[in-house]
């Protein structure tokens, strides 16, 4: 009882729950309390959006839409924005899913794209799902209507307008990779950029990001946003405030809180050594 | 807000309570919504395959594409993993599948993951810019790294026998190391964005359902 007494109130709820309640204090003040900290705009970033700017009118636009559930809220500002920039542009737009949760989240992002003067057919069409894989990519550059044979809602390609002069990937002046996990992007570097030197871009999560930064050097990709943090950056290149805005004071606030608790710990661990000796 | 999407939101709310239940430690709440939502993933997964199955596949040979009875044959296949003594029908869809795959990246990779990589590192800028400087970082990075690697062997301290080769082996670990850490960082961020996205759902539940948002 006695030794209970002498614990301070960190040992008695132990110190891993009190950085998870720390991480949720940094999580929800935020939310409430929103300062709108400015988001300074990355290379990258800014590289994808100026090449889609530059697009010549009707130039087509192959999406991949590879949006898993589990991971989507890091890829989810990225791809609305995204989504946004390129609807906004007359670009001929081509969509096909790479993840059996894709059609389901599309639908979610779709509502915040202003349609105007667009017509399903003409400028724009979704394909539907086809399982991802480095086979598949390489198949959708050579030959589409050897993958797909009718859009998402059953219309055979062939009836489609805009699909008329469209079934390899020589017909494209850019392939997106959007919210992809991991995998996609570096199959359309070498089945579709290599090959066939379609430029690619992607909207991708956190974790792929380092990765596919040294195809980036190369150039194969031409640009490319970073999770929640290039949503961000490229909501506020499209003028279109979402939830990388909105998370932007968050995640500022954890990274503080994490800076914080690497130099405690390392503090910490100092003393201990000293004592020791 | 309609009753189906206050239903959805109430659901949702509920069940990242429970799921966070863990933390404290493993509840029955907790393994209730990991039972859920494995079943739904799978049960999701499922339903979009067997629908690309009934829709494109199965049409397609009825409709005179024999050629594709070969691969839907070969993925039955995969099924002889399921049971022992048939582990040996499954490793031929696999070795197919690992073959195809394997000679498709290395068409594009030796282009892409190899030779491009090497000029683009090789292509060092002595200019006083900031990408002057990055360029000659990376190639003392890569340098560095593959010092630590190619010259590492056990039992043996190439530190005493060459101090500048040692160094450099120092260096080159600590680049992996420091490559690494970025890597988590990289990891830790996704996770947090997910964690950003459940418990906006969770804060926003009740001012959204008094119709204040």
């Amino acid at each position: 009882m006695e030794s209970d007494a002498k614990m301070s109130i960190i040992q008695k709820i132990g110190y891993r729950k009190m950085i998870y309640l720390l991480v949720l204090v940094a999580t929800i003040v935020p939310m409430i309390y929103t300062v709108g900290l400015p988001v300074v705009v990355s290379k990258q970033t800014s590289d994808l959006y100026e090449f889609i700017e530059k697009l010549p009118p009707n130039s087509n636009v192959a999406i991949a839409f590879a949006a898993y559930a589990g991971m989507y809220p890091d890829a989810q500002a990225a791809t609305r924005a995204g989504l946004v920039h390129l609807f906004r542009r007359p670009l001929n737009i081509v969509l096909w899913h790479n993840s059996p949760d894709g059609p389901m989240l599309l639908g979610g992002e779709l509502k915040y794209v202003k349609m105007g003067s667009r017509i399903y057919g003409k400028d724009h069409v979704i394909l539907p799902y086809v399982a991802a894989s480095e086979a598949t990519t390489s198949a959708m550059g050579t030959n589409i209507r050897g993958v797909f044979s009718v859009d998402s809602f059953g219309t055979p390609l062939d009836q489609i307008p805009l699909m008329k002069n469209i079934n390899k990937a020589t017909d494209f002046s850019l392939h997106i990779v959007m919210a992809a996990a991991g995998g996609n992007e570096e199959w359309a570097v070498r089945q579709w950029n290599i090959p066939h030197r379609v430029p690619i871009g992607a909207f991708t999560i956190s974790i792929v990001y380092p990765a596919l930064i040294p195809y980036w050097r190369t150039g194969a990709i031409v640009g490319m946003t970073n999770g929640v943090r290039g949503g961000a950056e490229y909501e506020s290149l499209v003028g279109a405030p979402g939830p990388g805005l909105r998370r932007t004071d968050i995640l500022s606030a954890v990274h503080l809180l994490y800076v914080g608790l690497i130099v405690v710990a390392n503090m910490e661990m100092l003393k201990k050594k000293r004592s020791e000796k | 807000m309609d009753y189906a999407t206050m239903l959805g939101e109430t659901v949702t709310v509920l069940f990242i309570v429970m799921c966070y239940t863990y933390l404290i430690r493993e509840t029955i709440a907790f393994r209730f919504v990991q039972a859920t939502y494995v079943g739904l993933g799978i049960g999701h997964g499922l339903v979009m395959v067997w629908g690309y199955l009934t829709t494109k596949t199965i049409p397609a040979i009825m409709a005179g594409n024999v050629l594709l009875i070969f691969p839907f044959a070969m993925g039955l296949l995969l099924f002889g993993r399921l049971k022992k003594q048939y582990m040996w029908v499954y490793r031929y869809p696999l070795a197919l599948l690992v073959g195809a795959g394997l000679g498709l990246q290395i068409m594009g990779m030796l282009k892409a993951s190899l030779i491009d990589q090497v000029v683009s590192t090789m292509s060092v800028s002595l200019a006083p810019t900031l990408a002057g400087f990055n360029s000659v970082i990376i190639l003392f990075f890569v340098i560095a790294s593959m010092t630590y690697f190619l010259f590492t062997v056990r039992g043996h301290e190439t530190s005493k026998v060459n101090p500048v080769l040692g160094n450099l082996m120092k260096a080159g670990q600590y680049v992996l190391m420091g490559a690494i850490g970025a890597g988590f960082a990289a990891s830790f961020l996704g996770r947090l964005a997910v964690f950003m996205d459940v418990m906006e759902r969770v804060v926003y539940f009740i001012p959204k359902l008094l119709g204040l948002m």
